[in-house]
């Protein structure tokens, strides 16, 4: 960017620093731990030069210079306190605080504001200046930001994080002059996608968040570092706790792999701790209902059936689903419970929509076990392809490398049914029928193999290339523009630019809650890269949770043990486990709520009625918990010590900075001390043994041996009667069960909705705000419509994760690899 | 030298005999001694007495006297003066001040709880040099010593009724006006002084 690596050398304060050309010198000081004040400087954003603090004095040079702004020059002599510098930085103060109110007592910034800390550093409290205090109210309106414009600066930090680094540019700086305030436009109530990235940049207490509003002052909070329990980006949040509860969190930017940015469910969902649902003690239903009983009760109940089952059905009719929100060392336990004290091979998780099918995929097409994405994956690139995915609702962190990347002259072209963030910044925007990304692929194998835009020693040394060539014939530019709807000149457009580019990248997500991708969508982007020789790398498809790459690595599956190694006899997947009627008796089921977050589950309530023995281990009282014979409480994130990986294969440490709710206990402890109960110690006395034993996991490595998969494409049928597409996905605020406990979050969103496009709310009468039934062959349920335009007429979209509306029972599982979309009708309710 | 000084030997120490005398003896017979005391004691009994009856005489405090805490109300509203700020609680040296507060329906900061500890407070009077608005002050009350440890543990309702027991009184106010007056007042100061509050 700056012309090269040329180092240079340069002085500040005395000290001899050797930097990259072109690095500012507010940059060189700080990575050389010299301090200049600074309000309006952000890492993440572009040079502002707006607040004057971070003046200094370059050798020989008559005037002062902003750091922030000064690019370092070769041999330059430095000087950042003098007493000149003390001076205008004293005045500077001064002349922001002829606007500030003092309200210090009342503000929450108080403690960690920077204007308080530079006019206390700079002893501005005298003004020479008289002015106009402002004393415009105070907006409150927002659900997770407070605005006070009156102890605004006008840094415009909080503009700059929101539309350069967020995207998003929800607010502006608005009037001129005195009048001149950072507010949304037309001076409306704040309604963004509330990530609270402008709070944290905002160096006074102008921005502030509404759950920690006037709840303590900054001085007696304590910081803790922990690892996000969200998404598998697996940033660090720093907690800040008061008496042992936790207040707020915030984004440092010299911590973790996220540098200080956070979305809104790390930054406000993690009050879910606090939920007023979270179990307290273990329950037994006794005549129908739920009974408060001791540890040791409900562990022989659990012994007792447990055995009862194995000696009598055999241990092929006990079950288990491990969790994704779970640590390391709890599914770790899970699986040696299963397989050691129980006997089988039983075990799955939700992963089997999502990641176990990627981790198939690579495995058969790269011959490798796991591929974990890169952070600055994005970054370089020439071209970023991101196919039906929504990667800043469902991983927003890494999400943001996206729109660096596109902001840095990366071609970013986003191949979605849906107007998401990513393409509404994208260079281009293809509008695809849901479900057909494999036609889109495939077209453009056929396109690569017609030009030549391949190499073609390497590309045909893998195996079944006359295969992939035959099934990829058909796919002309034609018959994908007929196919996914796409105008046959842009998908020319998209592809060549693909193709011809020389670094690129290609990224799609998959997961239990999105159903437009399927084994058959992955095994294609699979061929294409192992077709272009870009390598495994080339595809980037991050895991769904926080845990969810850590337990695939425990073995949380039928046909592995932990480390990837082959099972000789494989068990039960969870579609035979959950979706077919007696094949097992019992269920013990850890921190997941199939009867929310897994599709079609209709079918699973009539499974999971029909068990002799279900046990739900959870943090609160789920909908599958409700159903149960057994459900223990569980500790939650931060309650107890343990690991994540995260889906760049990183395994970061979480830890315990609250106290356990009620009687809970770590699911590790729980699985343990159930164990020694039924007769069959582990051996695991405590988490450092246990920890000791994960640590010893050997983890295969495949054969690295590339191949075709050249799964063919399934149209899907169409029927007259459901004419919608129902695509089904997270929302910004709410990515599954434990969001939606949160209440900060549901100050946002509450209530499902459906997304459908103005076109077909017109043609079926479909009122915005109103309720409509929704029905798909599986079942129907009533949800409140939003028209909106960011979806293509015929496709609805819905988020699947409020327990209220029920919109998983009108999904399908699809087994055969196939995406499995919905189809559906709509009907308004008069 | 040093080994000298280190190692002495304890000396017996006697008191030289006392001469006999015919006087002494004369005083031993009689008690003279006894006698001369007893008639200080007895002419003490007229004279007026030195020390304060306490539990029956009661002193008063001097100016600045730092006696039982209190919240001030607002004379407007009758409400606490206290915003919350937690100056009073970060200055106190023996951390005896806890502050919990939130935001009421009109998004204003109210203080739920005002918690001190009296058997853990020192009575620097930091607190009260620390608040910017008065609202804390330290009243002429001193009596109130109790059995249990609750009675000492000031809630901000017990804060409050102090205020109104020991400080709403005219002669009060002067004392509080003089000693523990809000800083607040100060903050007009002189021409061109940044102002603490929006003076219209």
């Amino acid at each position: 960017m700056f012309g090269g690596c040329r180092m240079i050398n340069l002085t500040i304060d005395g000290k001899q620093i050797k930097i990259n050309k072109g690095v500012t010198i507010l940059k060189a000081a700080l990575d050389n731990d010299i301090y200049i004040p600074h309000l309006c400087w952000d890492h993440r954003l572009t040079p502002y030069g707006g607040c004057r603090l971070c003046m200094v004095e370059i050798k020989d040079q008559p005037r002062l210079f902003a750091a922030c702004s000064m690019p370092a020059g070769d041999g330059m002599v430095v000087y950042t306190d003098t007493e000149q510098l003390r001076k205008v930085r004293s005045t500077v103060v001064e002349l922001m605080l002829i606007h500030h109110p003092l309200d210090c007592p009342v503000c929450d910034k108080a403690g960690e504001c920077q204007l308080q800390i530079m006019s206390f550093k700079y002893g501005a409290n005298f003004s020479r200046f008289k002015g106009e205090r402002k004393n415009a109210p105070e907006d409150t309106g927002s659900p997770m930001i407070s605005r006070n414009t009156n102890r605004c600066v006008l840094c415009g930090k909080c503009v700059r994080v929101c539309g350069e680094h967020q995207g998003v540019g929800a607010i502006n700086f608005i009037g001129r002059g005195f009048e001149n305030v950072i507010s949304p436009a037309f001076e409306e109530t704040l309604d963004c996608e509330f990530c609270g990235q402008c709070v944290d940049a905002c160096p006074v207490g102008a921005l502030g968040s509404k759950p920690f509003k006037h709840r303590a002052r900054s001085w007696v909070l304590e910081s803790y570092d922990n690892i996000c329990p969200y998404c598998s980006v697996g940033c660090t949040v720093t907690l800040d706790l008061r008496e042992g509860e936790i207040l707020r969190s915030r984004g440092i930017s010299t911590k973790g792999i996220n540098k200080g940015d956070l979305c809104g469910k790390g930054r406000y969902g993690l009050d879910f701790i606090y939920s007023d649902a979270r179990l307290k003690t273990p329950m037994i239903r006794v005549d129908g209902q739920l009974k408060d009983v001791s540890w040791d009760e409900a562990l022989k109940y659990i012994a007792d059936g447990l055995i009862d089952i194995k000696n009598k059905k055999g241990a092929d009719r006990i079950g288990a689903i491990g969790s994704p929100r779970c640590t390391v060392e709890d599914n770790y336990m899970l699986q040696n419970f299963m397989r050691t004290v129980i006997g089988t091979n039983n075990i799955d998780s939700s992963a089997r929509f999502g990641f176990a099918v990627f981790n198939q995929a690579i495995e058969m097409a790269f011959g490798i076990k796991r591929l974990p994405i890169e952070m600055d994956a994005p970054l370089g690139k020439n071209v970023i392809l991101v196919f039906e995915s929504d990667v800043t609702s469902t991983h927003p962190v890494w999400g943001l490398k996206f729109l660096e990347a596109k902001q840095k002259g990366s071609k970013l072209i986003i191949v979605d049914s849906r107007e998401t963030k990513l393409a509404r910044h994208a260079h281009m925007w293809l509008k695809i029928k849901p479900g057909t990304t494999q036609v889109f692929i495939y077209g453009m194998i056929k396109l690569a193999y017609d030009e030549g835009l391949y190499i073609k020693e390497d590309a045909e040394k893998i195996e079944n290339f006359s295969k992939l060539i035959e099934l990829v014939q058909s796919y002309t530019p034609e018959l994908v523009a007929k196919i996914t709807t796409i105008d046959k000149d842009d998908f020319l457009a998209a592809a060549s630019l693909y193709l011809t580019s020389t670094s690129r990248i290609i990224t799609l997500t998959i997961a239990a809650a999105e159903n437009n991708k399927g084994f058959n969508t992955i095994a294609s982007a699979c061929d294409l890269t192992n077709f272009l020789g870009d390598g495994p790398k080339a595809l980037q498809s991050p895991a769904e949770y926080s845990n969810t790459f850590g337990l695939w690595q425990m073995g949380i599956a039928p046909n592995i043990k932990p480390g990837g190694e082959k099972v000789e006899k494989p068990g039960k997947t969870v579609y035979e486990m959950l979706y077919k009627k007696d094949e097992i008796d019992a269920l013990f089921l850890m921190g997941e709520d199939p009867l929310i977050t897994y599709p079609d589950l209709k079918t699973i309530e009539n499974v999971i009625s029909g068990l002799q023995l279900l046990i739900v281990q959870d943090i609160r009282l789920t909908e599958t918990a409700k159903l149960a014979h057994v459900v223990l409480p569980a500790s939650s994130w931060s309650e107890k010590d343990g690991t994540f990986i995260n889906s760049m294969g990183r395994s970061q440490t979480v830890r315990k900075v609250i106290m356990e709710k009620g009687e809970s206990l770590p699911d590790w402890q729980i699985l343990n001390k159930l164990s020694k109960v039924m007769g069959q110690s582990l051996g695991i006395d405590n988490l450092k043994k246990l920890q000791s034993e994960v640590d010893d996991i050997r983890i295969i490595a495949g054969d690295k041996r590339l191949r075709y998969i050249a799964a063919p494409y399934v149209e899907p049928p169409v029927t007259a009667e459901y004419p919608f597409i129902m695509v089904t996905g997270n929302s910004m605020q709410h990515s599954g069960t434990l969001s939606v406990m949160s209440k900060s979050l549901t100050h946002v969103f509450s209530d499902a909705f459906i997304q459908v496009n103005t076109e077909d709310a017109l043609k079926y009468g479909l009122v915005d705000g109103s309720y409509a039934t929704l029905e798909s062959i599986k079942g129907k349920t009533v949800i409140k419509i939003r028209v909106t335009d960011e979806v293509s007429p015929g496709v609805l979209f819905v988020p699947v994760h409020f327990k209220h509306v029920r919109v998983n029972e009108l999904t399908r599982i699809a087994e055969d690899g196939t995406a499995p979309l919905a189809l559906v009708k709509l009907t308004p309710i008069k | 030298m040093k080994k000298h000084l280190i190692s002495h030997e304890p000396k017996v120490v006697s008191l030289p005999d006392e001469k006999f005398s015919f006087k002494n003896l004369l005083k031993d017979i009689f008690l003279t001694e006894i006698i001369s005391g007893l008639g200080l004691t007895l002419s003490s009994l007229f004279k007026k007495p030195v020390t304060k009856q306490y539990p029956h005489e009661k002193k008063e405090a001097k100016q600045g006297f730092r006696g039982l805490h209190a919240l001030a109300r607002r004379p407007d509203t009758g409400l606490a003066k206290c915003v919350g700020c937690g100056l009073c609680a970060a200055i106190c040296p023996s951390k005896c001040i806890t502050i919990y507060t939130y935001e009421d329906v009109n998004h204003d900061k109210i203080v739920d709880r005002y918690e001190l500890d009296i058997l853990r407070c020192v009575f620097c009077s930091f607190c009260v040099e620390a608040c910017p608005y008065g609202a804390i002050v330290m009243t002429r009350h001193y009596e109130y010593a109790s059995y249990s440890k609750e009675a000492l543990f000031m809630t901000k309702e017990k804060l409050l009724k102090n205020w109104d027991d020991y400080m709403s009184d005219e002669d009060a106010l002067v004392y509080f006006k003089k000693y523990w007056g809000p800083r607040e007042e100060d903050f007009v100061g002189h021409e061109g002084q940044a102002v603490f509050r929006n003076n219209k």
